[in-house]
């Protein structure tokens, strides 16, 4: 393993997980003032509720405190098995809430707004982060179709059947769309990883 | 399964997006093949850098907080209502006969404002939040409580407006475990709900309260339904 930022940053937080396990309190607050701004900003994206976005950021940090032993290095990084919780999470509360409107007859309105977020929003952003920068550097390599399976998956939780009826595309058509895409970006990715 | 398949179910799953059929035969292959595992997790860590598209925010520094208080308990004011009682307890205590607040009533708003800017600037009023479950997941509601009885107060926003048939109804658990009945929330536009009791009974210590969906115009001596929002201090 070369001795990058990057490889640093994992060691130091595999330590720190390595350290919740055994309850020890300086490596959770360690741990929450190297993640909190970027998990409370990738469930505030998904959310677009500051209070949604805390409560979705409060349940991660207190599932990393109970449950830092499941954790297993050989699936990713530390910074990956958060940013999936707090993805899951967030999705499970959009899903929870989409329901809701349904039942309030008012699914139509949320679904215009959802329309106008996710990937092309971010896009647009003013993100001045350089690694949000090479990540929308990344996306615009790829395909209107691609993003649009990418931003549909993974911003608004949807399935690929869901996917594929929401386009009126065929199901085969929304597979390949989302490999092509994804295998684009570990292409682009690749050394970043 | 080809290598085009492997990398389309990789794909999916990394965006959370397989279902079906897809999904069971995809947690066969990894479980049979550690380099279609291994393509699994390469392609998690692309999906999850998708997050750095996120515009930079600076978390809120009452979050910290948060987290900390329900960590580690720091909170002066969290642990009554902290105290463990979980959903088998609450069950037990539902089923106790309920001492029916028969005094409480709502005040004017007026009256209301008044004692609730007092409420807030008392070090001795204890503030619960109350979380959505299930369909509720993302409503919230929050209660001072005045410890010294002189009442409670509840606010609630996001909740979805209920047929005529049924209302929402609050109910309270003291330290002993007992029910109190509360009532019915009175309706409000925009989501919004807003109530304030003043007991009668004496209530030493507040667990928690809790809001569930009840037919409306009962007078249920206890939940007929579990509870769509809960304090912390009633989770298990």
């Amino acid at each position: 393993m070369s001795n990058t930022p990057e490889n640093d940053d994992r060691a130091i937080e595999l330590d720190l997980l390595a350290r919740i396990t055994r309850r020890e309190r300086a490596a959770f607050e360690e741990l929450y003032t190297r993640y909190s701004n970027i998990l409370y900003a990738t469930a505030l994206k998904f959310l677009k509720q500051d209070a949604d976005a805390q409560d979705v950021v409060q349940d991660v940090f207190i599932q990393i405190w109970d449950k830092a032993k499941l954790y297993d290095p050989a699936k990713g990084k530390p910074l990956t098995w958060a940013l999936t919780l707090t993805r899951n999470r967030s999705i499970d509360r959009i899903r929870a809430i989409q329901r809701r409107s349904r039942l309030r007859d008012d699914f139509e309105k949320e679904s215009t707004v959802d329309e106008s977020v996710g990937v092309r929003e971010a896009l647009s952003g003013v993100d001045a982060s350089e690694k949000g920068q090479i990540l929308r550097d990344a996306v615009s390599q790829l395909s209107g179709q691609q993003r649009k399976v990418i931003e549909l998956a993974f911003f608004r939780g949807l399935t690929q059947s869901e996917i594929a009826e929401k386009l009126g595309e065929p199901l085969g058509t929304v597979k390949a769309r989302a490999r092509r895409g994804l295998m684009k970006l570990k292409e682009i990715l690749g050394h970043q990883l | 399964m080809n290598r085009e398949h492997i990398e389309e179910l990789a794909a999916l799953d990394a965006l959370g997006a397989l279902d079906g059929e897809d999904l069971a035969a995809w947690e066969r292959a990894c479980s049979e093949d550690k380099n279609v595992a291994q393509l699994r997790d390469e392609l998690a860590e692309v999906a999850a850098r998708l997050s750095w598209l996120a515009p930079e925010e600076k978390a809120p520094d009452a979050l910290r907080r948060r987290v900390m208080d329900h960590v580690f308990g720091d909170a002066t004011k969290v642990p009554e209502a902290d105290r463990s009682f979980g959903w088998g307890a609450w069950a037990a205590a539902a089923a106790v006969v309920l001492l029916a607040l028969a005094g409480t009533a709502a005040t004017t708003e007026q009256t209301e404002s008044i004692v609730v800017r007092d409420m807030r600037q008392d070090p001795d009023v204890l503030f619960l939040q109350l979380s959505g479950y299930g369909d509720y997941a993302g409503t919230k509601a929050c209660v001072l409580w005045d410890s010294g009885q002189r009442g409670w107060y509840l606010q609630a926003g996001g909740l979805p407006e209920l047929p005529a048939s049924h209302s929402y109804r609050v109910w309270a658990v003291d330290a002993g475990g007992v029910v109190h009945d509360c009532g019915a929330l009175p309706r409000r536009t925009g989501g919004l709900a807003r109530h304030f009791v003043q007991p009668d009974g004496d209530i030493d210590s507040m667990q928690g309260f809790a809001i569930s969906i009840e037919p409306a115009g009962s007078a249920p001596s206890a939940p007929t339904s579990p509870a769509v929002l809960i304090s912390a201090g009633l989770r298990s």
